[in-house]
C-alpha cells in the first residue's frame, strides 16, 4: 500500500496524514506500507513525529514501512533530525552506540 | 393560540439569555440558567445537564433544575449505561415513558419519582460532549417537537462548553508556559544571558523551551528544545521533559548520557511524544563546552573577533523517536558566545533551510546576549513565524558583577 502525501505537512495537516497512514498500516492483509513524500514541499517537527509514529505502529503490526521521495526542504529537515536513514530503510533499528 | 405565542416568547427569551451569557462565558451559571429555562420552556419537573469528563468515559452532572441533588452529589454515569449514558454513547435522542431500574441506573431519578423523560446529546464539532435531559412526575408523552426544542438548547450548551474548554486550555497553556520559561533566566556569575520565546502566528504556544542552570558540580547546563505539537498537550509534555532533563543533569555532566536517560524516560512514559533538543554543558573551569544534539539544529558560536559560525556536530536522533539511539558528544573550546534556537527561527516555507541558517549567521552579531537575541529575532521582522520560536544566548562576560 502506498500513501501519497503532498503539500505541507505541519500541525494543521498532521491529523489528515496520520489517519491515512494509520488506515494503511491497519488495513487487512497489508504487508508493506510506503509513504511517498514526492509532492511534499515542507515538513515540520510534528510531521516528523507523525512519520516516526507510523513506523512504530507498522513495526508493531509486523508491517514493513518505508518513507521515500523526500526532497528539498523536507529531505533536509529529515536528515538534520537524523531520522531519515531509519524512515527510508537505509539503516536498521538503532542500537547502543 | 395563546399557548403558541407563549412558547415562542419563552424560546426567544431563552435564546436571548444564552447569546448574552455566551458572550460573557460565565459557564456554570449559563448551564444552570439553561437548565432552568429548559424546564420552564417544556413545562417539565426537572432538567439536567451532564458533561463528559476528560477521560471521555463518564458523564458528570453539571447543572440541574428541580434535580439539584444530582449536581450536589456530582453524580457520575458511565458511558453506555442508564438513560443519559445511552444517549451519549449512541449520540441519539431518547424518550422513556417509565422510570425504573430497567431504564435508568441513577437512583436519584427513581427517588425523584419521575415517570417520563426525554434527552438529547450535547455535541461540539461532531463529538458528544454531554447530555441534556428533562423529566416529569406525571404521565407525559414527549413528542418530536419537544426533542427539537431540547436540541436547540443542547446546541447552545455545546457551543458554550466548547468555548469554555478552548479558553481554559489557552489560559492554562499560557500560565504553564510563563511559569516554565522565565523571561529572564537566572543570573550566573561570569555570564551574560538572554532568552526569547515567540508564539507562532499559526500554532500559538507550542512545545519549544529553553533552560539554563548552574549545577552543584560547577558545570553550567544550557538547553533548547522543541516538543512536536502545540497547545496544552505539548506544553505539559515540555514541562515534564524539561524537569526530567534537569534531574538527569544533576547526576551526569556528560550531555550525551543525560539525553540518553531522558530519551529512555520519554520512550517509557511518553510513548507518543517526540522532541528535539540541544544540550550544552560548560565545564567548571569554563574552558570547554560539551554539546549533544538530539535531532536539533546545531548552535551558533560567536568567536572572540565577533564572527559567528555554525557548530559542527552530528545530529543524533530526536528524543522519543527510536529506542537505544546512539548519542555523541562534541567538545570544543568555550566560544565567546553561543546561541541556541529552535527551527521556527530559520525555517521558511519554500526556501531551503540552509538559506535561513545563512541569514542567521549574517544577523548573529552583537556584544551582549540581549543584542544577539535581538539581531536573531530581527530575522522574523518581515514575516510572522508560523511555528513558535525559542532562543537563548549565553555570552562570556569577564566581570559582570563587579
Amino acid at each position: 500500500v502506498t500513501v501519497d502525501v503532498s503539500g505541507e505537512v505541519d500541525l494543521s495537516t498532521v491529523p489528515v496524514v496520520e489517519t491515512a497512514i494509520d488506515e494503511a498500516v491497519e488495513a487487512d492483509a497489508v504487508t508493506a506500507v510506503e509513504v511517498d513524500l514526492g509532492a511534499v514541499r515542507f515538513i515540520d517537527s510534528s510531521g516528523i513525529a507523525l512519520l516516526v509514529r507510523g513506523h512504530h505502529r507498522a513495526t508493531a503490526r509486523g508491517v514493513a514501512y518505508r518513507v521515500r521521495g523526500a526532497h528539498g526542504v523536507a529531505l533536509q529537515v529529515l536528515q538534520l533530525t537524523g531520522v531519515w536513514p531509519y524512515l527510508s530503510g537505509e539503516a536498521g533499528p538503532p542500537g547502543p552506540a | 393560540m395563546k399557548n403558541r405565542v407563549d412558547d415562542d416568547e419563552r424560546l426567544r427569551r431563552l435564546l436571548a439569555v444564552t447569546d448574552r451569557a455566551l458572550a460573557e462565558l460565565d459557564i456554570d451559571e449559563l448551564l444552570s440558567e439553561l437548565a432552568a429555562r429548559t424546564r420552564d420552556l417544556l413545562a417539565t419537573d426537572t432538567a439536567a445537564i451532564l458533561l463528559l469528563d476528560p477521560s471521555g468515559r463518564e458523564l458528570v452532572a453539571t447543572a440541574a433544575s428541580g434535580l439539584e441533588e444530582e449536581v450536589r452529589q456530582a453524580v457520575r454515569i458511565p458511558l453506555g449505561e442508564g438513560f443519559a449514558g445511552r444517549i451519549a454513547a449512541s449520540a441519539q435522542p431518547r424518550i422513556i415513558d417509565h422510570v425504573d431500574r430497567t431504564t435508568v441506573t441513577n437512583q436519584i431519578l427513581i427517588d425523584a419519582q419521575l415517570r417520563a423523560m426525554a434527552g438529547v446529546p450535547i455535541t461540539a464539532s461532531g463529538k458528544v460532549t454531554g447530555v441534556l435531559h428533562v423529566g416529569c412526575r406525571t404521565a407525559r408523552r414527549f413528542v418530536d417537537a419537544d426533542i427539537d426544542l431540547l436540541r436547540l438548547v443542547a446546541d447552545r450548551a455545546g457551543l458554550a462548553v466548547q468555548s469554555r474548554i478552548s479558553r481554559l486550555e489557552r489560559q492554562t497553556t499560557v500560565a504553564l508556559q510563563r511559569s516554565l520559561l522565565p523571561a529572564r533566566p537566572p543570573r550566573i556569575a561570569g555570564f551574560d544571558v538572554a532568552a526569547r520565546y515567540i508564539p507562532g502566528a499559526e500554532v500559538g504556544i507550542g512545545g519549544d523551551w529553553y533552560d539554563l542552570f548552574a549545577l552543584p558540580s560547577g558545570h553550567i547546563g544550557v538547553v533548547i528544545g522543541d516538543v512536536a505539537g502545540n497547545g496544552l498537550r505539548a506544553a505539559v509534555i515540555m514541562g515534564r521533559i524539561r524537569s526530567a532533563l534537569r534531574a538527569y543533569a544533576l547526576e551526569s555532566a556528560d550531555p550525551a548520557d543525560v539525553l540518553t536517560r531522558l530519551d529512555h524516560k520519554i520512550q517509557v512514559f511518553e510513548p507518543d511524544a517526540m522532541a528535539t533538543a540541544a544540550y550544552a554543558v560548560v565545564d567548571p573551569g569554563r574552558k570547554t563546552l560539551a554539546v549533544s544534539l538530539a535531532g536539533h539544529l546545531p548552535p551558533v558560536f560567536v568567536d572572540a573577533d565577533g564572527s559567528p559560525r555554525l557548530m559542527e556536530a552530528p545530529a543524533d536522533l530526536p528524543l522519543g523517536a527510536y529506542p537505544d539511539a546512539g548519542r555523541s558528544v562534541t567538545t570544543v573550546d568555550l566560544p565567546r558566545a553561543l546561541l541556541l534556537y529552535t527551527d521556527g527561527l530559520v525555517e521558511r516555507r519554500g526556501s531551503p533551510l540552509m538559506n535561513g541558517i545563512a541569514d542567521l549567521l549574517t544577523a548573529a552579531r552583537g556584544h551582549s546576549a540581549d543584542e544577539l537575541c535581538n539581531q536573531a529575532t530581527s530575522l522574523l521582522h518581515d514575516r510572522y513565524a508560523t511555528d513558535d520560536v525559542a532562543l537563548i544566548a549565553v555570552c562570556r562576560a569577564p566581570d559582570p558583577d563587579r
